[in-house]
């Protein structure tokens, strides 16, 4: 089992090239940046639920864009340039090449976005009304299985594309499916139902299987806020377990899990020259 | 056979859409020998290679190293095989040192980087970062890598591109003292006096098939790219080129430049040669040119015999 030293190996060309830096910066300014800037616009100490809202918002955007980008150059780029041969010239499975790509850019997404979330979690505790640290940090809690999940597509457009442009088309195509395409599959079913208030259950339990939904979902839900602008709230009408914010927990989980094992399959049994 | 070979290849073949780079290809390499690998660009030398080490998967057929199935204990051929492959890319914000040492780590061998890369002359430059490296000094640091704990094969394709006069010669001397040492070494080039100069054996691969294979002399006779006797000659008078045509043992003869160049089977042929010429009173002196691998390559390829 040789993944850790591709670990090591990646992780110090991923800080030197400064690509890794660059993602650390951007979750930071996402984070606690946003954390901060909040207090700073606000006339008068801003509330708990701002916290949860606003962050969660933010880095519902922020971590898949850059866990993408961080992470489908991983595979197809050591192919473009020729070091595969020294990656897999060496006696490294075609396993612990993809695992030690996955903990690699994972741990470069995960590292500052946690760091990140625990700065944020520290300005709502002392600059909020009522502000909880925990409730914030639920945010960065939920933030992992999140990334990881984008950190697994992204690795999964790596490993099957056979040029980065591919790559990178199929990167932005997951971002867009999740955050464009989805929502307007639901809007488009909604469309063939008469009454559309309140939604329907089923708008629900399509919506929050989707990745970025259910981690909104999820950070909102300790502060229960009224109105929140990437989220629907359910009417009573609504009775199902998908509205829950444990199975929005799940459903990330499960992302996470999934997301890479299509590409490893691939990858396995793929030439790679 | 009394001892498992190095490398068997058996019915080798590697489709890419319509395209057979390798057509049901066979051959062994023994353990312990030096084995040039010939062709030139596109006969699918470096698809045979990475179907050796699985960085491509064959359509049918089979690869085993020393023993061991190519494909499904793939880490366990790489763990005894060092390789330094055509188009090898090397990490550009990492040293050539930090290169050799995360080689020893994944090999969880004990060499010295700095050894290895005095051994391939790139200490000088052994702590700084490989991207700003010309084409020759990446391909140093390969054969560096490729040499850490002391693989039982080596596998070079293409190994000199890029390498100066001097660094030429210096992989030479390393594939020398590898052999030395006992390991195999297969080494695949189009460039023949460098196989020449190494190999044991060679086989010659031209649109994915083995067009020969056998040891250089032994090739030499077989392709009747033999000895060449270049005889100068006074002028060339009507008749004589027939004549010497006609003569026994004689593969070949051309007139050029107050020369006539004659390929002769063996000595005997040589001697008549010799006194027919000079019964034609235009001899003035001679001299002798073994065929090389070039001439064997070229027969073996039907490049002409020119």
């Amino acid at each position: 089992m040789t993944w850790r030293d591709v670990v090591r190996r990646d992780l110090r060309s991923a800080y030197r090239s400064r690509a890794a830096p660059a993602v650390a910066v951007l979750l930071l300014l996402a984070s606690v940046g946003v954390a901060l800037g909040v207090v700073g616009i606000s006339a008068t100490p801003p509330d708990n639920s701002a916290g949860g809202v606003v962050l969660g918002s933010v880095l519902s955007f922020v971590v898949p864009v850059v866990a993408l980008v961080g992470s489908y150059g991983a595979l197809v780029g050591e192919r473009t340039t020729g070091s595969v041969r020294f990656l897999l010239g060496l006696p490294n499975s075609r396993a612990d090449a993809y695992l030690g790509k996955y903990v690699s850019r994972g741990l470069v997404v995960l590292v500052p976005l946690l760091v990140g979330t625990l700065g944020a979690a520290t300005v709502v505790a002392v600059a909020f009304r009522d502000g909880s640290f925990l409730d914030a940090m639920v945010v960065g809690g939920a933030g992992v299985p999140f990334a990881l999940a984008f950190v697994g597509l992204g690795l999964t457009c790596s490993a099957i594309a056979d040029t980065e442009p591919r790559a990178v088309a199929a990167a932005i195509g997951a971002f867009v499916l999740f955050r464009v395409g989805w929502p307007a599959l639901q809007f488009v079913l909604l469309s063939r139902v008469d009454d559309q208030y309140p939604r329907p259950e089923w708008y629900f339990e399509v919506g929050r299987l989707n990745p970025i939904n259910a981690y909104v979902a999820v950070t909102a839900a300790p502060t229960n806020v009224e109105f929140h602008p990437l989220l629907t709230r359910p009417g009573p009408n609504v009775d199902s377990v998908v509205v829950e914010p444990w199975f929005g927990a799940a459903v990330l989980l499960a992302w996470a899990l999934l997301a890479p094992v299509g590409g490893y399959l691939y990858w396995r049994r793929r030439d790679v020259l | 056979m009394p001892s498992q070979p190095a490398i068997r290849v058996d019915s080798l073949t590697k489709r890419f859409g319509d395209v057979h780079a390798v057509d049901d290809l066979s051959f062994e390499v023994r353990e312990g020998e030096v084995f040039g690998f010939l062709g030139p660009n596109g006969a699918g030398k470096s698809t045979t290679i990475n179907c050796l080490l699985d960085f491509t998967r064959p359509t049918s057929g089979s690869v085993s190293l020393f023993g061991l199935d190519a494909v499904e204990e793939s880490v366990a051929v790489r763990e005894r095989t060092g390789s330094l492959l055509e188009g090898y890319g090397v990490y550009p914000s990492l040293t050539a040192r930090e290169h050799v040492e995360h080689a020893i780590a994944v090999r969880d061998a004990s060499d010295d980087p700095g050894d290895l890369l005095t051994r391939v002359g790139l200490s000088a430059a052994a702590d700084r970062r490989a991207g700003g490296f010309s084409k020759g000094m990446a391909q140093r640091l390969a054969i560096a890598v490729a040499l850490v704990d002391d693989p039982d094969l080596l596998v070079l394709d293409e190994p000199s591109t890029g390498l100066d006069p001097n660094g030429a010669r210096r992989l030479q001397n390393i594939v020398h003292e590898e052999a030395d040492r006992g390991a195999t070494v297969f080494f695949s080039s189009h460039i023949l006096e460098q196989v020449e100069a190494v190999a044991d054996r060679v086989g010659i691969l031209l649109d994915g098939r083995l067009a020969t294979v056998g040891e250089v002399d032994d090739l030499r006779t077989e392709l009747g790219a033999g000895t060449t006797l270049r005889v100068r000659v006074s002028t060339v008078p009507d008749g004589l080129l027939g004549d010497l045509r006609s003569t026994p043992g004689v593969t070949d003869v051309a007139a050029r430049d107050g020369h006539l160049e004659v390929g002769c089977e063996d000595g005997r042929t040589k001697l008549d040669v010799l006194s027919r010429v000079d019964t034609a009173g235009v001899y003035e002196d001679f001299a002798l040119r073994e065929a090389s691998l070039g001439d064997v390559f070229s027969a073996a390829t039907g490049a002409g015999d020119a």
